[in-house]
């Protein structure tokens, strides 16, 4: 009876004792623990944000318009992927170069910032926001992926196009790619890429598709066989030059050839044009050369557009005619071209 | 007869110029109306600022231009180039078809052979649209850019190799980048670990890949007839995202263990052997030292794990830093960075101390202890009881 007491005793006590004592003790170095815990949101860490071509392995310091890249944005969460509500990334021009998180724009332009927004799902959604002014940035959500979402850190890449007009940097200025990771916790974790280029874009778009010198006399002078109003749309992110170039042999039906004469001489069989943006004759420096030695250069004050781009009507080719020439009709081809400029 | 010959030959001579009018009013017959346009190009080629040497050649992955069919039809593109006597420039395509909406990726290489002249030049890229089955005079669209070029007289070399931390060759991406006014130019190019390359002097930077990933990167000077070996040792696993998460008991909110949260991202080969170890530190004084894991093999790609971490003799009041140290064949292959946490142990009034934090596990040890005891004593007690009652 006396040794029940004291067992009783022991137990009440051991009780007692064990009441005030939390379960997490026991796992002091085991690498784990049990019992009543509250395990604090841990907020996301953006750990890279980094710049690749489309294949996701080599890297880029530089982008092009209308080119696919694709940005690696590595992201820590403690609490597991699956906690993240959305990855956001913004790619945005910088006059001055310098990174400043201040600078980083909330809105979408044509020329100088997109933003993408992934919302972190079983199924994401990848979305681009709307651009103003234009549509020719895209995501390119197909390509886009989002890493396992129970695991703690991952890869998420967001493929985009970046649009037409997008500015090109020329000094100083540069782009940056701001991203961001938000689980709705706390603070959303961030981390950016500065200093990237964007290269030079020029689109030319040949409104006029022909022309026809229809009366030419052997002979005849460049003012006399003019055809003017050729219409030309150029579209470019930054400056650029208005150049034309031809063929340097024109064949003729049902025999015969002309050829090019670049110094505004043509000899027998040979013909010279001058061109210019504006229907004023020029002088011998718009001669036209053949696109085998070089471009005339007819233009050299474009700059950046907008993305339906800029639309010249006054474009103008003069036909000077040497004799005699052979009885033919002639085909070939004059090339306007668009050029990166100074 | 004389009248009429000459009679014939004055209309002969008025025959000529308007047989010439209408030779010519049949040149140029055009062909039906429509949009030739939507060309274009863009590409890094124009940033160039080559600087090479006479006899040497620079290409790479990042000098290229991007031609674009932004129109409704299909067309021909021709690539042509322009560039002074003795430098040849190489085209990955010249001649392709694009149709509407496609764009091809042409890569461009410049050689300069001993016969240039040392010299500053210019060389063009065209790229012109054509087609081959259509008469009349036709207006085409072309895009183009320009780049600078040096042509120097004066050499130095360069050997780039990449090598693990224990010294063994790694096949890795090799680039190598001209430094002028800040901004790097590629002049070479590896895809096997090692580079060679006849540069023009100046600053360098050689930069190693594996799968995408910078691995590393050493800027170095050349000086004119210089020869120099660069060695760039990557590691090929990493840790990433470790992390430190602290739980709290509910009732007290006191710190009860770290949720030790990391990565093992390995890139280039399979380990038969792997092993993380935790060091941690508290107000600088060694704290713990454990092994967390043994990985056999370790693979290639992510390993995602945790660790809860509570010290052997119980929180102090401080700042406890953590690193993981990962151990390939006995060898300490990478460190991670190190993680703090500051740790406030409040005391039995609710004040800050640094005597609670070792009560829970001198207490704990006590129960635990006591338990043992109390199985000691009670099945002998028990077993008395029940012999004593029959």
């Amino acid at each position: 009876m006396k040794a029940k007491r004291i067992l009783i005793s022991i137990i009440v006590s051991l009780v007692m004792l064990l009441g005030l004592t939390p379960m997490t003790v026991l796992a002091a170095d085991s690498g784990s623990a049990s019992g009543s815990f509250t395990t604090g949101n841990s907020d996301p860490t953006v750990d890279v944000v980094a710049l690749y071509e489309s294949n996701e392995i080599t890297t880029a310091t530089a982008m092009g318009p209308q080119i696919e890249y694709a940005v690696k944005v590595t992201v820590t969460d403690a609490n597991t992927l699956d906690d993240l509500s959305t990855v956001t990334v913004t790619i945005f021009y910088d006059a001055n170069g310098i990174y400043d998180v201040a600078d980083v724009p909330t809105a979408g332009d044509v020329q100088y910032a997109a933003i993408l927004t992934l919302t972190v799902d079983a199924t994401p959604t990848w979305e681009i926001d709307a651009v103003s002014g234009g549509g020719t940035w895209s995501i390119v959500d197909g390509n886009c992926k989002q890493p396992t979402l129970t695991e703690s850190t991952g890869d998420f890449w967001f493929h985009f196009e970046p649009g037409t007009v997008a500015t090109e940097t020329t000094g100083t200025d540069k782009w940056h790619i701001y991203a961001e990771a938000d689980d709705l916790g706390g603070t959303p974790g961030d981390n950016y890429q500065d200093n990237i280029t964007m290269n030079w874009y020029g689109e030319i778009v040949v409104n006029t598709p022909n022309v026809d010198w229809s009366t030419v006399a052997p002979g005849s002078d460049f003012s006399v066989n003019s055809q003017t109003g050729i219409s030309l749309t150029y579209i470019a992110n930054g400056a650029y030059d208005e150049q034309v170039a031809a063929d340097s042999l024109w064949t003729g039906s049902p025999s015969g050839d002309a050829t090019l004469n670049e110094d505004g001489t043509p000899g027998a069989n040979q013909f010279s044009i001058k061109a210019d943006n504006t229907t004023t004759l020029p002088d011998d420096t718009h001669l036209v050369k053949a696109n085998t030695t070089s471009y005339t250069t007819i233009g050299d004050t474009g700059t950046q557009t907008d993305e339906i781009g800029n639309t010249i009507t006054t474009n103008t080719l003069w036909l000077k005619v040497g004799t005699p020439f052979t009885d033919a009709a002639y085909s070939g081809t004059i090339y306007f071209k668009i050029a990166d400029g100074a | 007869m004389k009248k009429w010959f000459s009679d014939v030959m004055w209309g002969v001579a008025r025959a000529i110029p308007l047989s010439l009018l209408l030779l010519l009013i049949s040149l140029v017959v055009p062909s039906p109306a429509q949009a030739q346009g939507g060309i274009a190009i863009s590409g890094s080629f124009y940033r160039q600022n080559f600087e090479i040497p006479q006899g040497s050649s620079v290409s790479g992955p990042s000098i290229y231009v991007v031609v674009f069919n932004n129109g409704s039809e299909e067309f021909q593109i021709r690539m042509s180039w322009d560039a002074p006597f003795g430098v040849n420039v190489s085209l990955s395509d010249e001649d392709f078809l694009v149709k509407p909406g496609e764009q091809r990726k042409v890569f461009i290489g410049v050689e300069v052979t001993p016969e240039a002249t040392p010299g500053e030049y210019t060389i063009d890229v065209t790229a012109e649209s054509y087609k081959q089955e259509e008469g009349g005079i036709l207006l085409m669209g072309a895009a183009g850019q320009s780049a600078n070029l040096v042509v120097l007289g004066e050499s130095a070399s360069v050997n780039v190799q990449t090598l693990s931390p224990s010294g063994q060759p790694v096949v890795t991406v090799i680039r190598l980048f001209k430094v002028i006014n800040g901004e790097n130019f590629e002049v070479s190019y590896s895809d096997n670990g090692k580079l060679e390359a006849n540069v023009s002097p100046g600053s360098f930077v050689a930069s190693s890949y594996i799968g995408g990933n910078h691995m590393a990167e050493e800027s170095f000077q050349l000086a004119a007839g210089e020869e120099k070996t660069v060695i760039l040792t990557v590691a090929t696993v990493f840790f990433e995202g470790f992390k430190i998460i602290p739980n709290y008991l509910e009732e007290t909110e006191e710190l009860a263990y770290a949720e030790l949260v990391y990565t093992i991202n390995n890139l280039y080969q399979v380990f038969p052997e792997s092993k993380v170890m935790l060091q941690v530190t508290c107000e600088g004084s060694s704290e713990d030292e454990i092994e967390l894991v043994t990985i056999a093999p370790l693979e290639i790609g992510r390993v995602g794990l945790k660790y809860n971490y509570q010290p052997k003799a119980g929180w102090k009041q401080g700042s406890y830093i953590f690193h993981l140290q990962l151990y390939v064949e006995g060898k300490i292959f990478t460190i991670s960075h190190e993680e703090l946490l500051e740790v406030v142990v409040p005391s039995d009034d609710g004040s800050n101390t640094d005597k609670s934090g070792l009560q829970l596990p001198v207490i704990g040890g006590i129960a635990a202890g006591s338990m043992i005891l109390l199985t000691v004593i009670a099945i002998p007690v028990k077993r008395r009881l029940i012999k004593g009652r029959k």
